[in-house]
């Protein structure tokens, strides 16, 4: 799964990110629009069904999560932009999940890094995903 | 062989002839050849300030989504979809 990527400023001010992704192949995928104010959204989403969701600029202060917290790389552009928090949550399904964006060394390497945290049934489940950067597409 | 009339000219030895002429010469390699993706690590330049461009989950040093697809109620359909 290819995630073509888009951050820009939109009409109304609010910094976005547009996220389309596409499975092996080139067949399109779902598409996601993070706005990056704070605002909730409710999405009625393919895979997740219907959820709540935020997306902030974080500097992990707000986030109690020991797991969430570590393991990040310092970045340059200070630290109020370090990092995206994700909150969702799917009331119908019962459960909420907060996820942290940034970069992250890993094999001496520095690497795009979300780590999601996900809560239900009092049950927590953590899974660290990382991203390989696409210099170039696959082409014919 | 060629005598006969058009529509047989996919039966023809000319076509198989034209055919081997194009791949043998490398006329058809930008159609034929895949050229695979460069996959790397982050460069110095991608921050979370422009993360714009293509991004691809790597498998290897991800941890497994699927214990939490699960319990996010995700058929196993659309599991096996997000895997690829």
């Amino acid at each position: 799964m290819t995630e073509h990527t888009k951050q820009f400023v939109d009409d109304k001010g609010v910094e976005t990110i547009l996220i389309d992704s596409t499975i092996t192949g080139g067949f399109k995928g779902t598409s996601q629009c993070r706005p990056l104010d704070g605002s909730v959204q409710s999405i009625m989403d393919d895979t997740f069904g219907l959820i709540k969701e935020t997306n902030t600029w974080s500097d992990l202060s707000d986030i109690n999560n020991k797991w969430l917290k570590e393991g990040w790389l310092q970045e340059q552009d200070g630290a109020d932009r370090e990092h995206i928090k994700v909150v969702a949550s799917n009331e119908g399904f019962g459960w909420s999940s907060v996820a942290v964006w940034g970069f992250s060394e890993i094999n001496g390497q520095r690497w795009h890094v979300r780590k999601v945290s996900a809560v239900k049934d009092g049950k927590q489940y953590n899974v660290r995903a990382v991203y390989d950067w696409l210099p170039t597409e696959g082409s014919y | 062989m060629i005598s006969s009339i058009k529509p047989l000219y996919f039966h023809s030895d000319a076509y198989f002839l034209s055919l081997f002429f194009l791949f043998s010469s490398g006329q058809l390699d930008s159609i034929v050849k895949y050229q695979p993706a460069t996959k790397m690590a982050a460069p110095a330049t991608k921050t979370l300030k422009n993360i714009s461009g293509n991004w691809i989950l790597n498998q290897k040093t991800s941890d497994s989504f699927e214990p939490m697809l699960v319990i996010q109620g995700v058929s196993w359909w659309k599991r096996q979809v997000s895997n690829h």
